[in-house]
């Protein structure tokens, strides 16, 4: 396992987030959390990276125990996240926004050949290197933060909601981009309110509601079951 | 020679821009709502003061120490504070700011001065090329070295020429942003950018033809041409004194420049635009927000220091409530994150009250207004994240064209 979550437990004040969630993702998979709005989805994803400080339970990366560790310290050691909302600087060009993702690495060549990696995965971004991140459609600013987090070539890419406001060919294209990626050996935590997509390309997938997990399984298996199709497929 | 009169404005103007800048740095590029300034600026001058007032330290031991009380209590009170965000960092500020004014007379009264303050503080020494104090000048030109001194007579005109050339350019540079400012509205709106500039031009011509009279009655008082006066003049400890400070705020600006290039600056700047993102970078915001916190009041504790030693007597009201209120006034209406918009905003905030004196009371009511006046209009301020360059911008762009890469 890379990373996993053990039992955790997140309070705002006095309302309940999570109440114990304990999760696992293997190395080279694709594993999607899905769910209602308000269900702790993106709280998961933040309490992992250390925006929000647990209130219980513990975190393990690469075996190692991470819970409340600062969030500077987890992306220098390879977890990074997506956030929801894509969070680009819209002031910025795309190439400087791409390098910023790449802070950390001092060796400049380095710094180069993930660009030229990154630019080889999202063509679009590359043809548009000099043009302010503002001035990108949702879909291609949705692209560029992907393409800044995959500058940091994490471990394990945590995403909240890609496909969060997006016309729907442009949902279709972040999927496949994120296929892409898994095909090429990346480990991903999927967070989606758009279940029938997260589940057609997951490997294996939890189910979250009201801060609990409702149901695991493999993916395949969740997008026949009666209950999900009910819930969030609307069959 | 400058008149007495115009030439503290001109200093207490210098001090003004270094506090602008400083102040600039957390709330204009970090984009901290944080009003505790002119604490650090007392903290600066009482902790600079008293050491110069009651151990006899030199004066520029006393005002490096100054700044580093001022930098020292940043750090521990920037710690617990800078975790909150918004407006309730702005209260936590506010009420820092208070409890420092309020702490003075407090304090052990024979350091601090209680509620009066302190008195007879030892000023800055500048003199100008010539090591000789006023008093002496006669004896010493007749002296063996006397010649040296003569010498020093155009070397100070020199350098006079040189600060009336810089203070030509801040004002050409605040004429032409207007104008630039001018232009972008035009484009906005159905009056087109060219004509509004060139009516903004005529105007100003025209103003400057009619009002010529005017403005050499005032070059007459800001500055005395008289012969027996000016050989005293050019080795006026006060003039060396202005010289002094802008050679410390110059010396400022290029470290704040050479700042905010540096990753620090990068990071600090990543925050105010986005600190999720920040975050997403692998950068410590928490830390980067301290050091910038502390690097900025550390300035204001110079400023402080700076202040207590021209003008020779500081009190705990000195910097109330009212000298936050400058400050703020200087950072927003200059311009937020700009170096030429705490420039300006230095210049216009010591200026304006002198211009304004005829109208006593009113002047805070005119005050008030301007920054209301100035908040629909121009609400990032005049320069707000915006600089004048000093190279024009088709020459930079012919120059990096030669140098290959497009900065």
């Amino acid at each position: 396992m890379v990373l996993e979550t053990e039992d955790l437990r997140v309070d705002y004040g006095h309302v309940r987030a999570l109440r114990g969630v304990s999760l696992k993702v293997r190395r080279g998979s694709l594993v999607t959390l899905i769910g209602a709005n308000g269900a702790g989805k993106s709280t998961t994803l933040k309490a992992i990276i250390g925006l929000v400080r647990p209130s219980g339970g513990r975190v393990f990366f690469e075996n190692r125990d991470i819970t409340g560790r600062p969030t500077h310290k987890l992306v220098a050691q390879g977890l990074s996240l997506v956030p929801e909302g894509r969070h680009i600087f819209p002031d910025l060009t795309v190439r400087e926004n791409l390098k910023l993702g790449a802070l950390l690495i001092r060796d400049r060549r380095e710094e180069e050949r993930r660009l030229a990696e990154v630019m080889e995965m999202f063509p679009r971004l590359g043809e548009r290197l000099n043009q302010k991140g503002g001035t990108l459609s949702g879909g291609e600013q949705q692209m560029l933060a992907i393409a800044r987090a995959l500058m940091q070539k994490p471990k394990v890419l945590l995403l909240d909601e890609p496909s969060l406001g997006l016309a729907p060919n442009l949902v279709q294209l972040i999927f496949e981009k994120l296929e892409e990626l898994k095909r090429g050996g990346a480990t991903i935590l999927l967070v989606e309110q758009n279940a029938y997509q997260a589940l057609r390309i997951a490997d294996y997938a939890y189910v979250l509601e009201t801060g609990r997990i409702a149901l695991e399984g493999p993916a395949k298996a969740l997008a026949e079951d009666r209950r999900v199709i009910e819930h969030y497929l609307g069959g | 020679m400058i008149n007495p009169y115009y030439e503290q404005i001109l200093i207490l103007t210098v001090i003004n821009i270094i506090l602008a800048l400083s102040l600039n740095l957390i709330m204009g590029y970090n984009g901290l709502f944080s009003i505790a300034h002119h604490g650090f600026m007392a903290i600066g001058a009482y902790g600079s003061a008293v050491l110069a007032l009651s151990f006899g330290a030199p004066l520029w031991l006393a005002a490096l120490v100054g700044m580093a009380v001022a930098a020292v209590i940043a750090l521990l009170i920037g710690f617990p504070v800078l975790r909150l965000r918004g407006d309730y960092l702005a209260i936590a500020t506010l009420a820092l700011g208070e409890i420092v004014r309020k702490l003075w007379p407090v304090l052990p009264e024979q350091y601090f001065g209680g509620a009066i303050g302190l008195k007879d503080i030892p000023q800055f020494q500048a003199r100008i090329w010539a090591n000789v104090p006023v008093s002496q000048l006669d004896q010493a030109l007749s002296g063996p070295q006397g010649w040296m001194i003569r010498l020093n007579g155009p070397m100070n005109l020199i350098s006079l020429v040189i600060t009336f050339v810089l203070l030509l350019i801040l004002v050409g540079m605040g004429l032409w942003g207007i104008s630039r400012w001018l232009y972008r509205l035009g484009e906005r709106t159905r009056l087109g950018g060219r004509p509004l500039v060139i009516a903004y031009w005529v105007v100003l011509g025209v103003g400057l033809l009619v009002y010529y009279r005017g403005l050499l009655g005032f070059a007459e008082r800001m500055f005395w041409f008289d012969r027996a006066l000016s050989r005293q003049a050019f080795a006026s400890d006060q003039w060396a004194l202005f010289l002094l400070f802008v050679a410390v705020l110059f010396l400022f600006t290029w470290v704040v420049m050479n700042y905010l290039n540096s990753l620090y600056g990068r990071a600090v700047k990543a925050i105010r635009e986005d600190e999720v993102a920040a975050a997403m970078l692998g950068l410590n915001t928490f830390r980067y927000k301290l050091i910038n916190f502390t690097f900025a009041s550390m300035w204001a504790g110079l400023a402080g220091s700076l202040f207590a030693h021209y003008q020779l007597s500081i009190s705990p009201e000195d910097f109330n409530i009212f000298k936050l209120v400058d400050l703020l006034l200087m950072v927003v209406l200059g311009g937020m994150g700009s170096i030429t918009g705490s420039y300006l905003g230095g210049i216009i905030v010591s200026w304006m009250p002198e211009v304004l004196r005829f109208l006593a009371e009113w002047r805070l009511v005119v005050y008030a207004l301007t920054l209301v006046v100035l908040m629909i209009f121009m609400p990032q301020g005049i320069y707000g994240y915006r600089e004048i360059r000093l190279i024009p911008t088709w020459l930079r762009r012919r120059l990096s064209r030669q140098g290959g890469e497009v900065a």
